[in-house]
């Protein structure tokens, strides 16, 4: 589509994070980066980071009003169920493992499946590290020290928790703090990419390592009228900025987490699984799969149909499990 | 131009007298239209008003509301009045300093300077009255008093600061201490110059009560120094959050007041009905205020002025103040909430690019946000504390002129001098 | 018009009524919630969700329009006050009309997200499902009194040139 390649075209960008936070600058404006290098400058981006034109789960709302052309959508799950099936306890050991595996799920089949019906098509997807299980008084040595603890928890973890007998506690991660330190919760479930942020080093000596308590999952995605009218050139530089912006910020969040685990064995007390131990709780947190795929199923989601394509996707990957 | 005719359409509708709400949300979408759109106005009606109302933090403003319609209705803040008029009545401006101290304590429970400033009004406003203060002091002192919340902890304001530049939370709220009690203490200094040129505005109680009749007044004190200290008490402990501490207070407060037999059917519905007309009229205005900064945020308005100062080539301390005086001239015009989630992720990476510390820029601001909410037009805290005294937000606003000039002086002393901010969390770290 | 009117302020009431119950529903649930953790070391599953989905959406969008009889809306009154008082009718009753044409739209779009959440059954999912219409439903129920109380409040106005707030009213 020659004519067209004259032109600039500028495209609206929105998510809730802080430029500060590594997602946004290793995933999003690194994603940004590269399609204008892509293009030779002719796509351009406005950036409204942090929450600038609306609250976290009013991205993909933005997005098809057009509003903004590409956003955040992570937090519409109550439209984008299955895209949790990746945050489930025990989905995968590292950032990489699981972002590769997902965004190849996505494109065979969740962009299909569950995107399209909302016409938007997502242009890149990022699995964060495993969260793990922070603590102040006590320490989480084994599945039954989980038992009777009161947790922070965010998402699909809330199962995993519930399921050990503790108890699953919703809050503002802004009130995590407070809560730990005047033990209104024993712990809170974090990356420990976002400990420094909410200064929980400070205020817990206990955390766990290399568990699998489940995560999150970042995805970004284009109003889909807006993405079929590009020229197919500006098409091609999204598809492979978004497929290296996979690549890039999985690593980047693996290596940061390794560095930060081998700070705070120097401030806390850091247990640490074995590969048996991490595998033998992932099996512990099987359960919490049905749970959440039987409530979908019920409500008419193909959630089965996704796990199997998951864990398939995994295998074929050379993952084991 | 498209930027221009909403802003000055928003202008003339405050001035014009169309209440704020719509003011700020009907400007804001003329804006949306001209600028993005129909969709796009769309897409904001429908994202907008929802997101702004479901929020689990912003229940601590119904709740904390509530408990102190409650405490009001009980008329147990009215002893707690009578109380501060016995001790300190005979000091000039004796129930302006009382109000002072109480918005102190209510300020290290709330974490809302409107909450707080509602509460303050319903109490105190009926007793200056009483003894016949001024009404431009009156709204003035409990206007002021209301805005400590905001840096005492907990505090709303400090906690959005920190998510949005995700600088801990923790040392913000321990930062915010010594300010807070510098602040508290410098309105109480501009009560005693005040009152001291210009004695009618409070004049001075003639009564001489006993030592025995202070002692007295002071069982009346014990259901609000209860409440205080549960809630106090329960946040500290760790039984409760921040935000729950609203709730928990409030109803510690109905249990108190059924127990003192001050309470009936029609006192609650009272306490009810006022809760829910200040609630609504402020959750209006946040809902207004994020359609107007939608549109503002659409145009890249806010991002382009932040953008020439960081261009400058000028010194670090200059690229500050202008910084700051920006910010006290959006605070004339827009709620705070919605210029900290417009402006911070523009000015918060030129802050640190400058070097300067981010807690104690969290502090600065937060100092700019207790001014912009006494400030006219859009004065926050002075429509509040008018509204539910009934008094016309004028009178309050020629009530917290020399408030604010005290203000600013602490500001000046805050930004010469940033161990007074950073000493209290450096020391917590070690 | 008169029987309409009647019914419109019960059915303002009422609306009213609910987001009184809402209040007390929001201080009964988060205290339950705070004393259960303490007592029983557990949280009451929902407690946090319910408040913020149900309860805040419900008390503010149901009692906006109450809050508009009692002229609660808050203003600047320095400049508004020195016009004489005809002017001050026709001003308000213009407000009053622009605030309805935008909360017309805040209401349209808000039984647009209700229809679509009753009709593909969406959940904010945890251990319990909680269905999203039911958060949503307040914004058009309580949108469309308001826009009807800002309608009936701008005709008053020119019409029959008499503001009929009712001040300090008790309910
Ligand atoms: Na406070
Ligand atoms: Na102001």
């Amino acid at each position: 589509d020659g004519k067209n390649n004259e032109d600039k075209i500028i495209l609206k960008i929105a998510d809730s994070l802080p430029t500060t936070n590594y997602l946004s600058s290793e995933g999003t404006v690194f994603f940004m980066k590269r399609v204008k290098e892509l293009t030779d400058g002719q796509v351009e981006f406005e950036h409204y980071p942090a929450e600038q034109i609306g609250k976290a789960s009013s991205y993909l709302d933005l997005t098809l009003s057009k509003t903004i052309d590409i956003g955040y959508t992570s937090y519409s799950t109550e439209r984008l169920p299955l895209t949790e099936v990746v945050t489930l306890p025990g989905a995968y050991n590292t950032a990489q493992e699981g972002s590769e595996v997902f965004w190849k799920l996505m494109q065979e089949y969740l962009t299909e499946e569950e995107y399209m019906k909302h016409n938007v098509r997502p242009i890149f997807a990022v699995a964060l590290p495993q969260y793990q299980y922070v603590t102040a008084n006590k320490p989480i040595r084994s599945l039954d020290d989980i038992n009777g603890t009161k947790a922070r928890v965010t998402g699909t973890m809330e199962f995993g928790f519930d399921l050990l007998g503790a108890s699953p506690v919703f809050m503002p991660a802004s009130e995590a703090y407070t809560a730990l330190e005047r033990g209104t919760v024993d712990g809170v479930t974090f990356p420990y990419t976002s400990f420094e942020a909410y200064q929980i080093e400070t205020i817990t000596n206990y955390t766990t390592k290399d568990a699998n308590f489940g995560s999150f999952v970042v995805v970004y995605a284009i109003n889909e009228e807006i993405y079929e009218s590009l020229p197919e050139s500006i098409k091609k530089a999204i598809k492979k900025a978004g497929d290296e912006t996979v690549e890039h910020l999985s690593k980047f969040l693996d290596d940061k987490n390794e560095e930060l685990a081998q700070k705070y064995k120097t401030e806390m007390e850091v247990y640490e699984l074995t590969e048996e131990e991490s595998a033998e709780w992932d099996k512990a947190f099987e359960p919490a799969w049905d749970r959440w795929a039987e409530d979908l199923e019920n409500r008419g989601f193909n959630a089965y149909e996704t796990i199997k394509r998951y864990r398939d996707i995994q295998e074929e990957l050379g993952y084991a499990q | 131009m498209t930027v221009a005719i909403p802003l000055l359409l928003m202008l003339l509708f405050l001035a014009f007298g169309m209440p704020i709400a719509f003011a700020l949300g009907v400007s804001g979408s003329i804006g949306l239209l001209i600028n993005s759109g129909w969709d796009s106005f769309l897409g904001i009606m429908q994202t907008a008003p929802y997101d702004s109302v479901k929020s689990f933090i912003m229940s601590a403003i119904p709740m904390f509301i509530l408990m102190a319609s409650l405490m009001t209705v009980s008329g147990i803040m009215k002893d707690l009045f009578e109380a501060a008029y016995k001790w300190l009545g005979k000091l000039p401006g004796g129930l302006g300093i009382a109000t002072v101290f109480a918005g102190a304590m209510m300020a290290a429970v709330s974490g809302s300077s409107q909450a707080a400033a509602a509460a303050m009004s319903k109490a105190a406003t009926p007793e200056m009255k009483k003894y016949n203060y001024s009404t431009p002091f009156t709204m003035g002192v409990i206007s002021m008093a209301g805005t400590l919340a905001v840096m005492i902890p907990p505090s709303i304001i400090l906690i959005l600061y920190g998510i949005l530049t995700e600088t801990g939370v923790g040392s913000l709220l321990i930062a915010g201490i010594i300010p807070g009690v510098i602040t508290a203490l410098g309105y109480i200094v501009v009560i005693f110059i005040w009152v001291k040129l210009k004695p009618d505005i409070a004049p001075k109680i003639e009564i001489n009560p006993t030592l025995k009749e202070k002692v007295h007044a002071l069982k009346s004190v014990w259901p609000v120094l209860t409440i205080i200290l549960f809630v106090m008490g329960g946040i500290y402990s760790g039984l409760i959050t921040a935000t729950e501490a609203g709730a928990v207070g409030a109803f510690v407060t109905f249990l108190i007041i059924l127990f003192m037999g001050r309470l009936n059917k029609k006192k609650f519905g009272v306490a009810l009905s006022d809760t829910i007309k200040s609630t609504t009229m402020i959750m209006t205005i946040i809902i207004g205020a994020h359609i107007f900064s939608y549109f503002l945020t659409l145009t890249q308005s806010t991002q382009r002025v932040v953008g020439l100062i960081d261009s400058l080539d000028v010194s670090r301390y200059l690229i500050l103040i202008t910084i700051v005086i920006i910010y006290l001239i959006l605070g004339f015009f827009m709620d705070q909430i919605a210029i900290l989630i417009l402006t911070l992720p523009l000015t918060f990476p030129i802050i640190i690019s400058l070097g300067f510390n981010p807690v104690w820029f969290g502090i600065i601001i937060t100092k700019t946000v207790e001014i912009g909410l006494v400030t006219p037009p859009v004065g926050m805290n002075v429509y509040v504390a008018t509204g539910a005294a009934g008094v016309k937000p004028t009178e309050g606003f020629k009530g917290v002129i020399w408030f604010v000039i005290a203000d600013l002086i602490i500001l000046a002393v805050l930004i010469s001098l940033p161990a007074l901010v950073l000493w209290l969390p450096e020391m917590m770290v070690k | 018009m008169g029987l309409f009117l009647r019914w419109f302020d019960r059915l303002e009431v009422l609306s009213l009524r609910l987001s009184q119950v809402a209040l007390v529903i929001m201080m009964l649930l988060t205290t339950s919630d705070a004393v259960s953790r303490y007592i029983f070391n557990q949280s009451i599953v929902g407690a946090y969700e319910i408040t913020e989905m149900y309860v805040m959406v419900a008390l503010v969008f149901l009692s906006m329009s109450f809050v508009k009889k009692v002229d609660g809306h808050i203003r600047l009154d320095i400049l508004f006050e020195k016009f004489p008082i005809k002017v001050q009718h026709f001003l308000d009753a213009f407000y009053s009309l622009l605030a309805a044409a935008m909360f017309f739209f805040i209401g349209l779009r808000g039984l647009n997200m209700t229809l679509e959440a009753i009709q593909y059954q969406y959940v904010a999912a945890g251990l319990i499902n909680l269905p999203l219409w039911l958060s949503y439903i307040w914004l058009p129920i309580g949108s469309f009194l308001f826009v009807i109380r800002l309608l009936i409040s701008s005709i008053r106005l020119i019409l029959f040139r008499n503001k009929t707030t009712l001040k300090g009213e008790i309910l």
